[in-house]
C-alpha cells in the first residue's frame, strides 16, 4: 500500500516536471522523449483543466477553437511560437470556394463536384475521397462564417493553377493575416483561454487509453528546447491537434525526400516542425503520405521565404502573364498548371553542372495592377522593372529577338482562345502588348505537407493497427494526410484548414465530458 | 607554437565560460546602462529577471514597466497615415501578428538585437538600437 503510494506519489513528481523529470533530460533526451509520449494514470493533478484543447493557432486550430466555443465547450488554444497564426497569418490568405456569391456574380458555374474533381486530378487520384468530399461541400458555408467573423474579401475571384475556373477568393490584406486576426480576437471576446508560448511535450491518457489531457511546457522560448516550466492541461472532451506541416524541420522532411536539403528555402514560418506529429505517431496515429511535400512554384530566389514574389506571380505574372527560360527566351511549360506540375518544370532548369539557371517571370502593368506586393518587391529588388521588352531581355540576359518572337507567338495564342503549345487555361488570359514590364526569377521552395496523420470524417485521430479512433484525438487542417494527394491545389489549404478545424471542433465539443482533477 | 596557442585560447575559453554567468560582466546596451546600474554599481539583474536564482528571459512585463505596453510602443513607431512603400512597415503593429509578439524576440539585451519579421522580410530599421 505505501509501495504503490510511492509511486503515485513520484509519477506525479514525473508529470509535474520535478527533479525526476530534469534528470531524466539529462540522462537521455531520446527516452525521456520516448517514455513521455503517454502517461497514463487515472489521478492525474491537472494544474488547468478545460473541455477542449487546441493545439495550434492556425486556420484549423482557430476555426476549430470558435466552433467548439460557440458549441458551448470551455476551449484553450496552446501554441508553441510567440506569435498566434503559425504559417497561416503569413500566408496568402487564398482560399477556394466553391459557389461563392461572387462566382454567382460573375456568372461562374461551380459546383462541389467541379472542385471534388480538380483536387483529385491535381491529387494524381491518392487523396482520401471522402475526407476530400467532406471540405469541398463545407466552402461555401465556412467562407460565409468567416465573413461573419469580420474577414474582408476582395470583391473578385481569381483564376489559381491547377483550377478549372476562377474560384478563389482573397482577403484585402492578401494575407492569411486577415483571417487569423479576426479569428484571434473573436477568441479572446469569447473567453477563449489563448496561449503563446506553450509547447506540447506529450499527451497524456487515462487508463481506457483516452487523451485526456497534454503535458506542456508554459514560457517557452522557441526554439530553446529546456525552457519553460511543465505543466498538465487537461481537457474534458478532447485534444485537437492543428498543428500544421514540417516544411521548416529539414532533418524530418530529408527523411522523407532526400532531394528536400538545406539548400531548398522553405515558404514556412521557423516553427514547421515535426514534435506534434511525432507525439501523435507514439500514441498510434497512422502517418500518410508523409513523403509528399510541395514545393511552391512562384517563389523568387532572392528574397527569403514567401516575400514579395510569390504574391505578385501568382496573381500577376502566373494568370496575366508567361514565364521563359531565360537562356532561350521561350516557354517551357503551362503556368496555370497544378504548383506540382509548375515546380517540377522549373527545377529542370540547370546547367551542365546541374546549378540551377533561374526562369524569368514577366507581365506588364495592366497584368499587375492587382499586385498589393509590386511596390515592396521593387523596393527590395526582388521584382524589377523594364520600359520596353529589349530592356527587359537586357537586364536577365535573354536573347531579346527570341523574346519578342515568344511574347508575339503568346499575343497569338490569347488571341486564339487556345495555348497550342502547352494547353494553358485561356479564360483569363490576356495580350502583352505594352510595357512598363515587370520580371522576376523564380525557383521554388517547400511549401506544404500534404501528408499528416489519418482522420476520418469526424476528424478523429485513427490508430495505425485498428484503424478506429484515438478517443480523445482530433487533428485538422495540414497536421492531417491524404486529403490533398500528391499535390494540393492553391488556396486549397485555407478551405481545409477551416472546413475541417469546425468540423472537429464542433465534433470535440458534442463528446461526453470526463472528471478530471484540478489543483 | 600552435599548441600554444590552443592552449593559451582555451584556458581563455574556461576563463570567459566562467566569467559569463557573474553578473557585472553581462554586456548591457549603453542606453541601459545607468538605470540598470545599483548605486553598488553592479548590474542589477533583478531589474529584468526578477529575484529568482535560475535566470529566464524576461517577460515583456518587465519591458513595460518603463516602455509602456506595447500599444504605447506601438504608438510611437506608428506609421504616418499617408506613408507609401518608402516607409517601413511599424514593427511594433504587425499586418500578421499586431502588437502580440514579446520584446525580447528582437530586443536582446546581452547580444546583437535581430528584426523577428526580418526571418521573411527584408525591412531596414536603421534606428533600431543593437
Amino acid at each position: 500500500m505505501s509501495d504503490e503510494k510511492g509511486l503515485n506519489q513520484s509519477r506525479r513528481q514525473l508529470l509535474k516536471g520535478g527533479a525526476a523529470m530534469a534528470v531524466a533530460g539529462i540522462g537521455s533526451v531520446v527516452a525521456g522523449a520516448a517514455s513521455a509520449a503517454c502517461v497514463s494514470d487515472e489521478k492525474v493533478m491537472f494544474d488547468e483543466v478545460v473541455d477542449v484543447i487546441v493545439v495550434g493557432s492556425g486556420f484549423a486550430g482557430m476555426s476549430a477553437a470558435l466552433q467548439a466555443r460557440e458549441s458551448g465547450a470551455s476551449v484553450m488554444v496552446i501554441d508553441k511560437m510567440p506569435v498566434f497564426g503559425g504559417n497561416s497569418t503569413i500566408n496568402g490568405g487564398a482560399m477556394a470556394v466553391a459557389g461563392s456569391p461572387l462566382q454567382k456574380r460573375e456568372g461562374i458555374e461551380d459546383s462541389v463536384d467541379t472542385m471534388v474533381a480538380d483536387m483529385l486530378e491535381s491529387g494524381r487520384g491518392m487523396n482520401d475521397v471522402e475526407m476530400l468530399k467532406l471540405v469541398c461541400n463545407g466552402t461555401a458555408e465556412s467562407c460565409e462564417w468567416l465573413t461573419e467573423h469580420g474577414v474582408k474579401w476582395k470583391p473578385f475571384v481569381q483564376h489559381f493553377g491547377g483550377h478549372s475556373i476562377p474560384r478563389v477568393l482573397q482577403t484585402v490584406e492578401s494575407s492569411g493575416a486577415g483571417i487569423i486576426r479576426p479569428l484571434v480576437s473573436a477568441a479572446k471576446k469569447q473567453g477563449i483561454h489563448m496561449r503563446k508560448q506553450t509547447k506540447l511535450e506529450s499527451f497524456i491518457k487515462n487508463d481506457e487509453g483516452r487523451v485526456i489531457g497534454v503535458q506542456v511546457r508554459e514560457g517557452y522560448y522557441f526554439p530553446k528546447e529546456r525552457t519553460g516550466k511543465m505543466r498538465n492541461l487537461g481537457a474534458r472532451k478532447g485534444v485537437i491537434m492543428a498543428t500544421g506541416g514540417f516544411g521548416r524541420d529539414i532533418e524530418y522532411r530529408q527523411m522523407q525526400q532526400p532531394e528536400m536539403n538545406s539548400e531548398l528555402d522553405s515558404t514556412n514560418h521557423a516553427g514547421a516542425t515535426s514534435e506534434a506529429l511525432k507525439q501523435m505517431m507514439l500514441i498510434g496515429a497512422n502517418p500518410i503520405h508523409l513523403d509528399q511535400i510541395q514545393l511552391g512554384p512562384w517563389a523568387s530566389p532572392d528574397e527569403k521565404g514567401f516575400g514579395t514574389a510569390s504574391q505578385f506571380n501568382t496573381i500577376a505574372t502566373y494568370p496575366s502573364g508567361i514565364v521563359v527560360d531565360s537562356r532561350t527566351g521561350e516557354r517551357f511549360f503551362n503556368e496555370l498548371a497544378d504548383r506540382k506540375a509548375r515546380a517540377d518544370a522549373i527545377m529542370t532548369r540547370r546547367d551542365d553542372k546541374g546549378h540551377p539557371v533561374y526562369p524569368i517571370g514577366f507581365t506588364n502593368a495592366e497584368g499587375a495592377k492587382d499586385a498589393q506586393t509590386l511596390d515592396w518587391g521593387l523596393k527590395y529588388k526582388v521584382i524589377q522593372k523594364a520600359e520596353t521588352l529589349d530592356e527587359l531581355a537586357k537586364l536577365y540576359g535573354i536573347p531579346a529577338k527570341a523574346l519578342i518572337a515568344q511574347v508575339a507567338r503568346w499575343n497569338k495564342a490569347v488571341a486564339a482562345g487556345k495555348d497550342g503549345e502547352f494547353g494553358r487555361p485561356m479564360q483569363k488570359a490576356m495580350k502583352l502588348e505594352q510595357g512598363p514590364w515587370y520580371g522576376v526569377r523564380m525557383w521554388p521552395k517547400v511549401h506544404y505537407c500534404m501528408g499528416g496523420v489519418r482522420v476520418n470524417t469526424h476528424s478523429q485521430v485513427l490508430h495505425l493497427v485498428t484503424d478506429k479512433p484515438i478517443e480523445g484525438l482530433f487533428a485538422a487542417g495540414e497536421a492531417t494526410g491524404g486529403i490533398h494527394g500528391a499535390s494540393r491545389l492553391g488556396a486549397c489549404a485555407v478551405a481545409e484548414g477551416v472546413v475541417t478545424g469546425r468540423n472537429a471542433g464542433r465534433i470535440c465539443s458534442e463528446a461526453q465530458r470526463i472528471r478530471l482533477l484540478e489543483s | 607554437m600552435f599548441k600554444n596557442l590552443s592552449a593559451l585560447s582555451l584556458t581563455l575559453f574556461i576563463a570567459f565560460a566562467l566569467v559569463v554567468p557573474a553578473a557585472n560582466a553581462m554586456k548591457l546596451k549603453e542606453y541601459h546602462q545607468e538605470i540598470m546600474t545599483g548605486d553598488d554599481g553592479k548590474v542589477e539583474c533583478a531589474a529584468c529577471h526578477g529575484d529568482a536564482k535560475r535566470k529566464t528571459i524576461p517577460e515583456v512585463s518587465a519591458c513595460e514597466a518603463c516602455h509602456g505596453t506595447s500599444d504605447d510602443v506601438a504608438e510611437l513607431t506608428k506609421r504616418p497615415a499617408d506613408a507609401g512603400h518608402s516607409v517601413e512597415p511599424n514593427p511594433h503593429d504587425s499586418l500578421h501578428y499586431g502588437t502580440e509578439l514579446a520584446c525580447s524576440y528582437c530586443h536582446q539585451e546581452h547580444k546583437e538585437s535581430k528584426v523577428y519579421c526580418n526571418q521573411c522580410h527584408e525591412f531596414e530599421y536603421p534606428d533600431m538600437k543593437r
